[in-house]
């Protein structure tokens, strides 16, 4: 899910050099160094002047962060204020309060569609069973924030979840065009952290990863090319503007349904977001080794659905499903996209795969069949 | 002072590589005159498509700019074709040809409108560009014919390289846009490294053939990802010694503090790069995994990537140390049309933004589970359709849950072959590494075998790079240079990975790695 975009680890002079091979280099103004930081010889910048500050300007990288997680081991050294830790502009921040709560915020829409707001979450009001943790002072710690792109937003103390949020409706936006900013505001000399960082690591949403996965099934001779015809088929229709259009409202519903349905499970705590990642994680290695029409795989179908049903409940998915069902009549796909390859005949093992879910979701609202 | 050429030849003889090939490897280094001599020249449009291409027309047959075996690299044989002065029956098209009416040297400038690109060996259906021909794939088998290393070749061919060196002082244009401003990178290697030279040694292959795992399966025409001229390099990093080997009367020339492999970055999203593909370099301790004899490098060359390595055998995926290699866009050339246009959708649909590729990954399971359904019967092409799509949003769910992808996954699906320990093809030496093979280990597991061994040939003054004369050096800031492709564009190709590929950014990713690893320390 999460792709390494920035990796600092900071020396003396005037640059911060990104070694996570994306090239996210910052630069330093006003930032004093410590030649050992949270180790000997780590290295650390100090940010003690207003001025203090790494500028990393905003590349192509940063305009669809979707999912972020930010890595920062740190200390600081005074509260009192608000302590600026890293910020993108108009996008999201990690930032101590005046009494050391630590906040993890993005500046996203409560709706689809509405306006953006800052929302997150704090260790002050958002501490899993209302405790409340604050940052401690002259101490190296380790920061963590994590938004998972559709529903929560939460943040570590030395990898002990510190406050959460399950409520958020969209992902991390676009960092604006002041870039991102370490130690400091990215819009003014504001907010400047009083302290010192060792390291910064950013990651965001890979959006290779889906498709990564799929392409990483034990294809053969047989059913390769059968595959292949299919994502040509979908090249194809999206190059002709008649199909485009069809294709795009079909696949805008799609991401609606997609969305939601993920969304959910994700705000339904962090004990689902558990059995999620548990189960993922076994379908991952299921679909990778095969087969994906064996005992296992029919029986982790099972284990999804019930999990899927009692996590977001059946009439959720059903709703999605009818909006989608809807959506397909409507697109008149099979029109558009004709039939190239037999799949019955070439790959037995994906036929044997959708019948099982097939028979654990039955088309709830189904239209009338147009085909 | 800057060195004499004499001192640069001292250089480039002391420090020449030791390369090692695959036994079943079909290409090695070859002369760029050779290949030059032997190549069309085309130009193209923005839009890539054939009916753009070349001379001719409206509409078909097209062209070439020049035709294949009338491009020259003397500045006396600017005949514009008018000429022959070979008498091979092909006119003389002098490659740094100046147009004073529109103030262009037009086969040297490259630009997105009138890209050029070089046809060494054609395509895989043919010289022509028609409007029946397919022009979707290089000719690999074509260009092994003809650089064949027999007496029979159409080209006379033999390992070569091309060498240059580079003093600390010419270092600076080479960090714009590499760090923030000039002089910090700089600075940086001076502190880590003092005074340095870095030694290059260049390798032009006429084919770059691919043997991804798994992709065996997805192999065709359209999709292996081989291309024609395919560039890499070595770059030798050494101290500057406080007294310089020429001035003694017995030279001593000191030990390399780092090497830089050439690798071809593969797959890399395209926001971090503009390209699928993106040089990179990998540095390694010259006193820790470097072998060598004395003082010359051996280094392991994958077959058919032609990336190198500091070890023999099975390689992991370059760029391990990014974890964002596009496996989606690469993944044997499967999708990589819809991964283009979805990439398009991304930008321009705000309803499916960034989960374009999950949405589409969806929306094709969809469809093959309505057509599943619809041969099926009960089911039904919905509820295929729908199982399709619970089956997408398990794709994407399993996407989303919280994981990296560690450096074993994507190991597997990218290994790469540089020969295996003590079992070479191939393997070319300096004259002075008599016999660079171990074969006298009282252990008889560690002695080597090649299957042919050689010597550089040539003079070491020839293989001097001279940027002022040799035309085929691409970009510089200093120097005119053939900016083009180095093999057949094709069609069909959006994400650029079966087009020849333009002379790569060596020196930059070389210093790009030597302040990453400097910082790394």
């Amino acid at each position: 899910m999460y792709q390494l975009i920035l990796h600092h680890v900071y020396r003396k002079g005037p640059y911060a050099i990104d070694i996570s091979g994306a090239q996210n280099d910052g630069l330093v103004s006003a930032a004093g160094y410590l030649d050992h930081g949270v180790s000997p010889g780590s290295g650390a910048l100090v940010f003690k002047s207003p001025y203090a500050r790494v500028r990393v300007p905003p590349r192509a990288l940063w305009q669809t962060p979707r999912a972020l997680k930010i890595e920062v081991v740190a200390r600081i050294d005074a509260l009192g204020a608000r302590r600026n830790l890293v910020e993108g502009a108009d996008s999201f921040a990690l930032f101590v309060d005046e009494k050391g709560h630590v906040w993890g915020s993005v500046n996203g829409s409560q709706y689809p569609g509405g306006p953006r707001t800052w929302q997150g979450a704090n260790s002050g009001l958002d501490g899993p069973g209302g405790v409340i943790t604050t940052v401690p002072v002259a101490k190296w710690v380790t920061l963590r924030f994590e938004h998972d792109g559709y529903a929560s937003l939460r943040v570590y103390l030395n990898n002990k979840l510190i406050a959460a949020n399950y409520g958020l409706m969209s992902g991390v936006p676009s960092v604006g065009a002041a870039g991102v900013s370490v130690g400091n505001w990215t819009i003014a000399d504001q907010y400047q952290l009083d302290g010192a960082i060792d390291e910064l690591k950013i990651w965001r949403f890979d959006p290779d990863d889906g498709l990564g996965h799929f392409l990483g099934r034990k294809f053969n001779a047989h059913n390769a090319p059968c595959w292949g015809k299919y994502f040509d088929r979908l090249a194809l229709a999206l190059q002709d503007e008649r199909a485009r259009q069809r294709v795009l409202a079909l696949m805008a519903c799609i991401a609606r349904a997609q969305r939601e349905i993920l969304r959910r499970i994700r705000a339904a705590g962090e004990a689902a977001i558990e059995e999620n990642a548990r189960l993922a994680a076994e379908y991952r290695k299921l679909w990778q080794e095969g087969p994906i029409d064996g005992p296992k795989m029919k029986l982790w179908q099972k284990d999804f659905a019930r999990f899927l049903f009692d996590t977001i409940g059946r009439a959720t998915v059903d709703a999605a499903m009818a909006e989608v069902s809807v959506c397909y009549a409507r697109s008149e796909l099979r029109t558009y996209l004709p039939q190239t390859c037999d799949l019955t005949k070439r790959d037995s093992a994906f036929v044997g795969y959708i019948t099982g879910f097939a028979a654990l979701f039955e088309p709830p609202l189904a239209p009338k069949r147009r085909d | 002072m800057a060195l004499t050429a004499q001192q640069r030849i001292s250089l480039i003889r002391t420090y020449a590589p030791i390369l090692f090939f695959h036994p079943e490897e079909r290409f090695m280094p070859v002369h760029p005159e050779a290949f030059l001599h032997g190549s069309a020249l085309w130009k193209g449009d923005q839009t890539g498509k054939k009916d753009g291409w070349g001379l001719g027309g409206p509409g078909f047959p097209r062209r070439p700019l020049i035709p294949r075996g009338g491009i020259s690299l003397k500045p006396d044989e600017d005949f514009e074709g008018q000429k022959d002065p070979e008498h091979d029956g092909v006119g003389a098209w002098y490659l740094g040809h100046h147009d004073p009416q529109k103030e262009i040297d037009p086969y040297l400038r490259s630009i997105d409108a009138e890209e050029l690109w070089l046809d060494c060996a054609g395509w895989r259906d043919g010289d022509d560009v028609s409007a029946t021909s397919a022009n979707e794939a290089c000719d690999l088998n074509k260009l092994a014919a003809l650089f064949a290393n027999d007496p029979s070749s159409p080209i006379p061919s033999a390992p070569w390289y091309y060498a240059e060196v580079m003093e600390i002082e010419e270092f600076d244009k080479f960090f714009v846009g590499l760090t923030t401003e000039p002089l910090d990178g700089q600075k940086l290697l001076r502190e880590q490294f003092g005074d340095v030279w870095i030694i290059w040694y260049y390798f032009l292959y006429p084919g770059h053939e691919e043997f991804l795992r798994r992709c065996e399966a997805f192999f065709d025409e359209k999709s292996d990802g081989d291309y024609e001229g395919d560039w890499n390099a070595i770059g030798v990093l050494v101290k500057r010694p406080a007294i310089l080997p020429w001035e003694t009367p017995q030279p001593t020339f000191p030990e390399p503090s780092r090497l830089g492999y050439g690798v071809r970055l593969r797959g890399l999203a395209e926001d971090i790069s503009e390209t699928l593909f993106r040089q990179g370099m990998t540095i390694r301790d010259w006193h820790g995994e470097v072998e060598k004899r004395g003082l010359h490098p051996r280094v392991y060359v994958s077959r058919g990537y032609h990336n190198n390595y500091a070890t023999a055998g099975t390689q992991p995926p370059t760029e391990a140390t990014l974890g964002s290699i596009s496996i989606g866009s690469l993944a044997c050339g499967v999708g990589e049309g819809a991964s283009a246009l979805l990439d398009k959708v991304k930008d321009t649909e705000s309803d499916i933004g960034e989960a374009a590729k999950d949405v589409g990954l969806t929306l094709v399971k969809m469809l093959a589970g309505a057509e599943i359904g619809m041969s099926l019967g009960p089911i039904g092409a919905l509820g295929g359709a729908l199982a399709g799509l619970v089956a997408g949003i398990v794709e994407a769910n399993a996407s989303s849950a919280d994981h990296e992808p560690s450096a074993d996954d994507w190991r597997q699906r990218e290994e790469e072959h540089a020969p295996l320990p003590g079992n070479y093809g191939l393997v070319v030496a300096p004259a002075d590494v008599p016999n660079p093979l171990e074969t006298n280990n009282p252990d008889p597991a560690r002695n080597e075998t090649a299957v042919s061994l050689v010597h550089w040939p040539g003079l070491d003054q020839d293989k001097l790079v001279d940027r002022a004369t040799q035309l085929w050096w691409g970009k510089d800031e200093q120097f005119r240079g053939y900016r083009g492709r180095w093999g057949v564009r094709v069609q069909n190709d959006p994400m650029l990975r079966r087009s020849g590929i333009e002379f790569p950014d060596f020196r930059r990713a070389f210093l790009r790695g030597l302040i990453e690893a400097a910082i790394k320390g």
